[in-house]
């Protein structure tokens, strides 16, 4: 069966999410003082460029170790897994936290 | 006494450089790309680098499931390949890539793009001898055809710079990953299906670097040559045959709608350029002959002859026309790759400064071809007879065993097929 063409519109969508997303990752870390290096040491990871991509809106940090990642940037795991929802998948989160502002658009009219 | 070698002695085994791709690795990376590709599946790629500066590339398909993510750590290469969540290390991505592909890819790619010198001189001297014989079959052909009429062929050969093959490869082309759901690094095998990989759409027409056959150079210059048909972006669009002849009549930068990417090895390499040719020599003394197989008529623009990215003080160009050439100008230019950003295998390259090179190869003062030059050896390209000695035409161990008279240059095969490592 053909593969349903991929929306322009929601893939830009969700690319710019991904990068918004990467950037407070990043601000995370650096927030922590640890380098890319020293967090994915820290998490596990079997090459330290894993951090790199999700920080530049690449993919996304796994549902699984999300946890680890929070305790890692010293964040609460239900707070950093809800920043992440919405970023990651933000009608999932609408529908489970009710409207809430797109983080983007909030950042950027901070 | 180690402390003291520690500081003077330079370790023998190189090092990949720190940093991002070098125009080489992207050019092995587009490779991989292409060939994932050509199975037909979509694929997205996108580039970064960490904040220790070291590179990474990512590639995904279509549907967001990460397939690869390849970074240089440290030097050494490490693939991630999420069908089977196996990680690897390899000393460089041809290592890297003879585990992806297999020990063939290898053996296929040197089919494609290098032959050994021998071979090479051999093949290249049994396909000028063909041409010469077409030349002397050919009685209704003019004498001279490097007027109005060469120009009148030439015009069907998009040049390099042509905005409707770069629109069009543009189009064509991947575009940078986008809604890319991570592999799930060190958390078991992603979610790669075979779905996944296959029932792709198929790009019309894409560039492929590495679709530079041997057998296609061979039927080429065996005079059986009309433009070839297996690429969607030549239907129509390559050269016209001779009137009156048998069609054979093949005029240089036959690949339109293409970019050949050739790169040298580490030794000394003899580079063919022409209009769809982006070259790297890479280290050692390198020739990068100039196809030449166009003669501007007055007051048409020099015809492009390609790109060089990384010309050196030991390298140099060889010119058909020996030491009749001489360089015309040599102008600075932003970007030698301007307009060549979104093709496949160029993707992410830098903006690349160097100097448009314009060159008469036959004396009569009007610059016949141009060539788009980078790297350290530029500030050696200066106006003059091409015998400079950064640019010196080389008439020793000449790649071709009859000086070509501008006449016949119009049947030298196709650039960027055969590069002589």
């Amino acid at each position: 069966m053909p593969r349903p063409a991929v929306d322009p519109v929601r893939a830009a969508a969700t690319q710019r999410l991904r990068r918004a997303a990467g950037r407070w990752l990043k601000a995370a870390r650096e927030a922590r003082g640890l380098t890319q290096a020293e967090l994915a040491a820290i998490l596990g990871l079997r090459y330290y460029t894993f951090v790199s991509q999700v920080e530049s809106g690449v993919g996304r940090v796994p549902i699984e170790s999300q946890g680890d990642w929070a305790a890692a940037l010293g964040l609460d795991a239900a707070d950093f897994a809800g920043t992440l929802l919405r970023y990651y998948e933000p009608e999932l989160h609408r529908l489970l936290f009710g409207e809430t502002p797109d983080p983007v658009e909030s950042k950027a009219s901070a | 006494m180690s402390a003291l070698l520690g500081d003077n002695v330079v370790p023998l085994r190189s090092r990949a450089p720190a940093g991002d791709w070098t125009p080489s690795e992207r050019a092995r990376l587009s490779e991989l790309i292409d060939r994932l590709s050509a199975q037909g599946a979509h694929v997205d790629v996108a580039y970064g680098v960490s904040d220790a500066n070291d590179p990474w590339c990512v590639i995904s398909d279509d549907a967001g499931n990460i397939l690869f993510h390849i970074a240089r750590i440290a030097g050494r290469v490490v693939v991630h390949d999420t069908s089977d969540d196996a990680v690897r290390s390899e000393d460089s991505l041809w290592g890297a890539f003879d585990h992806l592909l297999g020990s063939s890819w290898r053996a296929g790619r040197e089919v494609d793009n290098v032959i050994p010198l021998s071979q090479a001189q051999s093949l290249l001297a049994l396909a000028v001898a063909v041409m010469f014989t077409t030349d002397l079959k050919a009685q209704h052909l003019p004498a001279d055809i490097t007027g109005s009429e060469a120009a009148k062929h030439d015009d069907t050969a998009p040049s390099v710079t042509d905005p409707s093959i770069v629109t069009d490869l543009a189009a064509a082309g991947r575009h940078v990953a986008g809604g890319v759901d991570a592999a799930p690094e060190g958390h078991g095998p992603a979610s790669v299906t075979a779905d996944s990989r296959d029932g792709l759409p198929t790009k019309a027409a894409r560039l492929d670097p590495t679709d530079q056959s041997l057998a296609r150079t061979t039927s080429n210059a065996a005079g059986t040559a009309a433009p070839s048909s297996a690429h969607p972006a030549s239907a129509g669009a390559g050269p016209a045959p001779h009137a009156g002849d048998t069609g054979e009549k093949l005029l240089a930068g036959g690949s339109p709608g293409k970019v050949d990417v050739i790169e040298g090895g580490p030794g000394d390499d003899r580079i063919f350029l022409g209009d769809h040719v982006v070259a790297v020599g890479g280290a050692g003394h390198n020739t990068f002959v100039v196809a030449g197989a166009k003669v501007a008529v007055a007051g048409a623009p020099p015809e492009s002859d390609g790109v060089v990215l990384d010309f050196t003080n030991l390298d140099h160009f060889e010119f058909p026309t020996g030491s009749n050439a001489t360089i015309v100008s040599v102008t600075p230019t932003t970007d030698v790759l301007a307009g060549l950003h979104d093709l496949a295998g160029l993707q992410g390259l830098a903006t690349t400064p160097g100097v448009q090179m314009t060159v008469d190869l036959n004396g009569d003062g009007r610059a016949d071809i141009v060539v788009l030059v980078a790297g350290p050896g530029v500030a050696g390209l200066t106006p003059g007879p091409a015998a400079h000695p950064a640019a010196a035409a080389s008439t020793e161990s000449h790649a071709w065993p009859l000086e070509p008279e501008l006449s016949s240059l119009s049947h030298l095969p196709p650039p960027g097929q055969i590069l002589l490592g």
